[in-house]
């Protein structure tokens, strides 16, 4: 409830507005005698608070640039600013409303037809269209708003688990949770959208009913009054103060996803709600009329109106019409007469008054009292100023010469409700709508998964609190059998330390509740009588056009009707077709009122007509709320803190930070070649492989041979899927007989760990493949001086005949174990040293401090790739893609098709009896300064022959050189091609040679 | 030249908020950051969170790796499959029926690897994986709270009891999640891969930023 001590302040387009704490940003705005609150989607007609609910889409503005919210669900927070959308230049004079006097011209679905000729047009009419179209806007800026503002906000997420979760905290929801944390003993999550729980007993006052009182959980409660605030006070408290129920306010449970888990959006945190069990305590939405000008500012629902009076303590307006098709309207009437407002008349279209204490407060106030009457109009251009009722006859028709006409500044519709049942239409419960009741009842609830209440058409509080109770005992029962049994199966199960209930007085205490609920249900009590409503009422027969149905796209029912009239009579191409209840509101103002339509237009009853599906979300959903807190995972190595101090250039390489560069490539390619580089290579994929089977996985899983391979020496391998189509290259290090260590790509580790560990699994090899990627840091150390600098830290004999090329070897390094592997990715002699990680800072400073008297630097990404690119090492996955195999890659060499099997062969053997199609290839450019970008064609005329994968200036041969893929025909040695770079045509050489130390004579010094 | 010293991949961080350091099995340990009060304080009534990348952290693989760890520690595994084991400070956590994971305090991955090497079982495989994970404890009030900002499971008791151990996605890394409660009060071991890290310990202190989270050091673990 609002408190008039707390004032806050906000802005609405500029205007300061006072509100109080407990006001929502709508019913500030009504406070300050803003009535207009946005303008309709086609025909930009004047829209206010309605249903004061979060149920209709006439109160949506745009919160510190975030659009579309609404209003009336938003809490006011001091400082906000609050701008209205889709008016232009204001909301009170927005020029598109010119567009309302031309709406004949707009007919339904005038997007598929007016503007589509002359069709060459269509670009000029969408762009037209798309600017009209729509309604809150995006705000580009970023920097529009201080921190913790505008685009500014911090969203979060949170996962939930629990036995039973409840949605909805009105009557039926909380003598659900009540009942199944009490009695059943579950730990229960209550979620509810309201800032307070207690659901419509908020705002519809009067006493509660005496057989509540048996009720277990009303029992304990000692309550001294018969009066419903007090009953909501008391159950309010108890959810509250109860151990194992956990309450959550302000939270909307948008959807209902597999696994019961539902989603809820809290603020600006997305939680994820996963239940054993589910109730959908949900409520119901009040309906609109659809009568002509239905949508002006100033006509509410009947609870939008106990809301604005109940819940802030507003005054809706000075003479109020109450227009009445149930009991529920009369209550309205003596609540607007409590406020103060001047009751003009109540209508109500049955041709009885109800027996109700409301009803002889209206009548003793003296105001005069109408049955069989309906509105058929509302008068007014920015605002209700009067309207005009009718008499009808027993088929809703109007009686000639009947008209009433009654000046009003407010009109309370209070005709029907719909269950609010969406979480259970996307749960997989069976829903029909009952003819005799007039509303939409589960016929079977799936697995775990229950309704209560006004959301299963349970009407009557007493009814409701029976069937809260029924539901949250069923689910503590249901609960406690599905723990029980998955208590079987494990020893040590979840549960094991609660204290079941018993199941048999559980039992015996539903089927009484049971027997009780459906008496009720059957005695046409009068609370049940609000559905009774003849559907045929909720909107009589007028010429008139601006009848809305839908009050998010502005569908009327004449637009229904053509549709109807056009052949969409199914409900469900109707609803695509008119874009009915496809809007924001999602359907909750339009989807019953268009399926009557259908059902009367087409001349079914409403159980034949259907209804559309429910899909979630079910509410507007703000998108950071789905996003959730940015979660995106980096890897560092453990030299990161070191790169940085060098002042690194970063680059990311799939997960991966890596230095590109350490300011300038060049220089460092120099370095490596004529003196001593340095770069971390701890991203490598690196894999530990060992058992009997060791040796066969690999000679199975790399195209070439394994078993010969000597202890201590090292072999470079390719891998390559069924297909023959190389997927991943690396090293493989024979440490023992039966143990392995292996390299593979920063980018491909992932993969090639899985498919060891699939094939491992398939074929029943005795082996164990542990990734030990993270385990160890690795550093290249390379160029011709790299052993005078190693040798001053490191403990072996690093001779060429003592430690020759592709051989391994494990020592000291700065007095660290390592494994040195003589390998030379980038074309001079060099050592892969890898050593466990926790060292990286301390191995990477030693060597650096020994390489000082020789000038060695750090090379990052760049000048490795321009260092291999020389040698013509390929990057598979660069130079390589989905369908390159090794022959063409040129490494037929590594293919050794003489094995007796290995995964590619038939594959590769069949594509060497093909014969070559193309071949990757090195060039060099005729024009040094001129360097293709990666991916750029190579053509012959008009012809395309090939494409670039790699290309650098080397500054080690003063030339452009690159790797590319040429058809069969160029790929020899001295064959001329034409490279578009950058669009233009550029002639280079074709080799195949290496383009630096083509012998490798560099890599064995 | 230095010796070697062994550091955890959020040194960095442990810098930055101003730990004092000290050196346990050559690794730098933060010993504080705060006094001993202030760190039991924001443990007992919030949440704290510490370092545990030191910890030695070895696999065993292969059938009979279980009956393995039992005969070598005096470990033996309850048959549930999902609840730690412990003795002496080693502990044996099951993460498949045939494989485990031993923690041990620091520097006591080589006495592991050398039992169990000795022991010489045929189709067992055992790894050091001491540089290879990072480590994490989450202890406090709010421990469970926290986590479930960041991991899908259910990680409030009941359904995770003391010395349940699981594996999951936590903030999109894979991560082995050990209930171990301290001094009364929640807590959780996370040991995820040691380039991640920095990432999850940043993000483990955005979750608890609304908690008043902060960290804690060996003067309080142990």
């Amino acid at each position: 409830m609002v408190d008039k001590t707390k004032p806050v302040t906000f802005t609405f387009n500029g205007r300061a507005i006072t509100a109080y704490e407990g006001d929502t940003i709508a019913s500030a705005l009504y406070r300050a005698g803003i009535r207009v609150l946005s303008r309709g989607f086609k025909y930009h007609r004047p829209r206010g608070l309605m249903c004061v609910a979060g149920h209709c889409p006439n109160c949506l503005v745009d919160v510190d640039a975030t659009p579309s919210l609404r209003s009336c669900m938003v809490p006011v927070e001091s400082g906000m600013a609050v701008r209205s959308q889709n008016a232009w230049p204001s909301l009170e004079r927005d020029i598109m409303n010119v567009i309302d006097r031309f709406s004949s011209l707009l007919p339904v679905g005038f997007y598929y037809k007016t503007f589509m000729f002359p069709r060459r047009f269509w670009p000029h009419y969408e762009k037209v269209l798309r600017n009209a179209a729509g309604l809150g806007a995006i705000d580009p800026d970023p920097d529009r708003f201080e921190e913790g503002r505008g685009h500014h906000l911090y969203y979060d997420k949170q996962y939930l688990h629990t036995d039973v979760t409840v949605v909805g905290g009105g009557p039926a929801g909380l003598l659900a949770a009540l009942t199944a944390a009490g009695q059943g003993g579950a730990r229960v999550t209550l979620i509810d959208e309201n800032p307070s729980l207690g659901g419509h007993l908020r705002f519809t006052p009067g006493p509660w009913p005496s057989l509540a009182a048996d009720l277990p959980a009303v029992q304990n409660l000692a309550l001294a009054s018969q009066n419903r605030s007090e009953l909501v006070a008391a159950l309010s408290g108890a959810v509250h103060d109860h151990p194992a129920i956990t309450v959550l306010t302000e939270a909307t449970a948008f959807g209902w996803y597999e696994g019961n888990m539902i989603g809820v959006a809290q603020g600006r945190r997305l939680i994820k709600v996963r239940a054993a069990q589910l109730i959908v305590a949900t409520g119901r939405f009040e309906q609109p009329l659809v009568f002509h000008n239905n949508d002006l500012p100033g006509i509410f629902l009947g609870t939008g109106l106990q809301r604005l009076i109940h819940l802030y303590g507003l005054k809706p307006g000075r003479r109020a019409l109450l227009v009445s098709g149930n009991d529920s309207g009369w209550q309205v009437a003596a609540d607007l007469l409590q406020a103060g407002v001047e009751v003009a008349m109540v209508v109500d279209s049955r041709p009885w008054l109800p027996d109700d204490p409301a009803v002889r407060q209206v009548e003793a106030a003296g105001v005069p009292i109408k049955s069989s009457y309906t509105i058929e109009a509302a008068h007014g251009r920015q605002y209700v100023t009067g309207a005009r009722v009718v008499q009808i006859d027993g088929n809703g028709q109007p009686l000639p010469g009947t008209a009433v006409e009654i000046a009003c500044d407010v009109i309370g519709v209070a005709a029907a409700f719909v269950p609010n049942n969406g979480l259970l239409y996307q749960s997989g419960c069976k829903i029909r709508h009952d003819e005799s009741l007039a509303d939409f009842v589960p016929l079977s609830y799936p697995p775990a998964v229950l309704g209560a209440g006004h959301a299963v058409a349970t009407d009557g509080l007493e009814a409701i609190l029976l069937d809260g109770s029924i539901a949250g005992l069923t689910a503590a029962l249901q609960w406690q059998q599905s723990t029980i049994k998955s208590q079987r199966s494990t020893s040590n199960g979840a549960g094991a330390t609660r204290q079941p209930f018993d199941e048999q007085s559980a039992k015996e205490q539903l089927t009484g509740w049971q027997a009780q609920l459906t008496q009720m249900k059957r005695k046409p009590a009068e609370a049940n009588a609000s559905n009774q409503h003849s559907p045929a009422l909720f909107s009589i027969a007028s010429s008139q056009k601006k009848k809305f149905v839908c009050f998010c796209e502005d569908v009327t029912e004449k637009d229904i009707q053509d549709a109807i009239a056009e052949g969409f009579d199914n409900v469900e191409t109707l609803k695509r077709y008119t874009t009915v209840s496809m809007g924001p509101c999602q359907g909750k103002m339009c989807s019953l009122n268009a399926i009557r339509l259908c059902a009367r237009e087409t001349g079914q009853s409403v159980a034949e007509t259907g209804t559309t599906t429910s899909r979630p979300p079910f509410t507007p959903v703000k998108l950071g709320v789905l996003a959730g807190r940015k979660m995106e995972p980096v890897r560092y190595t453990s030299m990161h803190q070191q790169h940085a101090e060098r002042g690194a250039h970063w680059l990311d390489a799939g997960q991966w930070k890596r230095p590109e560069h350490y300011g300038d490539a060049t220089a460092e390619v120099r370095s490596v070649r004529e003196r001593a580089g340095l770069i971390d290579v701890s991203t490598l994929g690196k894999i530990d492989l060992r058992g009997p089977d060791a040796v066969q996985l690999l000679e199975r899983l790399y195209t070439n041979r394994f078993a010969g391979l000597p202890v201590g020496q090292i072999r470079y391998g390719v891998m390559c899927t069924d297909e023959g189509i190389v997927f991943d290259d690396g090293v493989v290090c024979r440490l023992a007989d039966d143990h392995f260590y292996l390299t593979a790509t920063t980018g491909g580790i992932t993969t090639v760990y899985e498919w060891m560990t699939w094939w491992a699994a398939a074929w029943k090899f005795r082996v164990h493949v542990t990734n030990v990627t993270s385990a160890y840091a690795a550093v290249n150390l390379a160029g011709p001086k790299a052993r005078q600098v190693l040798a001053k830290v490191c403990d072996l004999d690093l001779a060429t005949e003592a430690f020759p090329y592709l051989h391994l070897r494990e020592g000291a390094v700065a007095e660290v174990p390592a494994r040195l592997l003589r390998i030379g990715f980038v074309g001079e002699m060099g050592y892969e040293i890898h050593f466990p990680a926790g060292y990286g800072a301390h191995v990477w400073a030693a060597l650096l401090a020994a390489g000082r008297e020789v000038r060695i630097t750090t090379f990052g990404l760049e000048a490795q790739r321009v260092l291999r690119l020389e040698k013509r090492h390929i990057i598979a996955g660069q130079d390589t893609d989905a369908l390159s195999d090794p022959m063409g890659a040129d490494m037929a060499w590594v293919v050794k098709q003489a094995k007796e099997e290995f995964i590619g062969k038939r594959s590769l053997a069949w594509r060497n009896g093909r014969g070559l199609q193309e071949q990757l290839v090195g060039f060099v450019m005729a024009d040094s300064g001129v360097v293709p970008l990666e991916g750029e064609q190579i053509v012959a005329g008009e012809q395309l022959i090939g494409r670039v994968t790699s290309a650098r200036y080397s500054p080690t041969l003063g030339q452009s050189i690159g790797m590319a893929w040429v058809i069969a025909a160029k790929a020899h040695e001295g064959a001329d091609i034409t490279i578009l770079t950058h669009g233009e045509p550029t002639s280079a050489t074709v080799t195949c040679e290496p383009f630096y130390d083509p012998m490798g004579e560099r890599l064995r010094m | 030249m230095d010796t070697p010293a062994r550091l955890s991949p959020v040194h960095g961080r442990h810098t930055e908020l101003g730990a004092r350091f000290i050196e346990v099995a050559a690794w730098q340990v933060p010993q504080a950051y705060r006094s001993l009060e202030q760190e039991a304080t924001t443990v007992r009534e919030r949440v704290g969170v510490a370092d545990l990348s030191f910890k030695g952290k070895v696999t065993v693989k292969g059938d009979g790796a279980g009956d393995l760890i039992a005969r070598t520690f005096q470990l033996a595994h309850l048959p549930d499959g999902r609840s730690l084991t412990a003795n002496n400070g080693l502990i044996s956590l099951p993460l498949t029926a045939d494989e485990f994971l031993l923690l041990s305090p620091p520097g006591g991955e080589d006495e592991i690897v050398r039992c169990l090497v000795q022991a010489g079982e045929p189709g067992i495989t055992v790894v050091d994986l001491t540089h290879g994970l990072a480590g994490f404890f989450l202890a406090g009030a709010d421990s469970a709270y926290l986590l479930s900002k960041i991991c899908a499971l259910p990680l409030d008791a009941p359904d995770f009891p003391n010395g349940h151990v699981a594996q999951s996605s936590l903030a999109k890394v894979h991560a082995t999640i050990i209930r171990h409660d301290h001094d009364g009060l929640p807590a959780f071991e996370i040991y995820v891969e040691r380039p991640y890290g920095e990432y999850v310990w940043d993000v483990i202190f955005d979750a608890g930023a609304e908690l008043g989270i902060a960290p804690f050091g060996w003067q309080l673990l142990s």
